[in-house]
């Protein structure tokens, strides 16, 4: 396996648990009415999830001038 | 209030040993090549300590919501009468007395088998009391209002 299949599997369970964990927060919430701290948690994880994935996607395409298709760019 | 009080305290308290178990997991995984070396590292173990606070309050919705419950009912009743589809409210009061309330929607043929062993003694109207036990520190009770089954138990 790919170090890069490696970290996608990686952020998709942080991605699932985030999902869990809120599912878990809105249910807590619908019984309870209290705000479980799994709401916060797990929307941040979510959202960290999604930034790093974002992150290390913008860092792994080349946009210098040795990326594909420059040299007809320019 | 008083629950959102006691899990922001106890996320406090949970801290430093997350913190502490989120850098072991991060090296491993690290080590095993899940997460990246260097500096794009840095966001992963804020996931994964983010991850293990989610992981601790699921524990806990599981033991409120779920396992205590069962336990009690099956304690207090003889058998788990109401299950997680059919809890309809929870309520945690108190901070060092602290006292928790379920309360389930049973099916009426449940309910109404339950209604035959109501406890002699109680008068509230339109209650059916199955169970009432205390001591100089804990207090707990089950009873039935209509198809409904209220569970409490907690410290005095």
């Amino acid at each position: 396996m790919t170090d890069a299949k490696r970290q996608t599997l990686f952020l998709a369970g942080a991605a699932g648990l985030g999902v869990l964990a809120l599912l878990a927060g809105a249910w807590f919430f619908w019984l309870s009415g209290s705000v479980h701290l799994l709401f916060t948690g797990s929307a941040l994880l979510l959202v960290a999830a999604g930034t790093f994935h974002w992150w290390k996607r913008r860092a792994a395409v080349p946009t210098g001038p040795e990326a594909p298709g420059s040299a007809d760019r320019l | 209030m008083e629950y959102d009080a006691a899990m922001f305290f106890a996320s406090i308290v949970l801290l430093l040993p997350v913190l502490a178990v989120a850098g072991l997991v991060f090296l491993l995984l690290r080590w095993l090549r899940f997460v990246p070396r260097g500096r794009a590292g840095i966001p992963a173990y804020g996931l994964i300590a983010l991850g293990g606070y989610a992981l601790v309050f699921l524990a806990s919705a599981y033991q409120m919501l779920v396992s205590d419950p069962a336990m009690l009912q099956k304690k207090y009743l003889g058998q788990t009468y109401g299950t997680p589809l059919t809890l309809r409210s929870y309520e945690h009061s108190g901070f060092q007395d602290p006292n928790d309330e379920w309360i389930y929607r049973l099916a009426p043929d449940v309910a109404a088998g339950l209604r035959r062993r109501c406890l002699p003694g109680f008068h509230d109207p339109g209650q059916c009391h199955l169970f009432y036990g205390e001591d100089e520190r804990w207090i707990a009770s089950a009873w039935l209002e209509g198809d409904m089954l209220h569970l409490q138990d907690g410290l005095h």
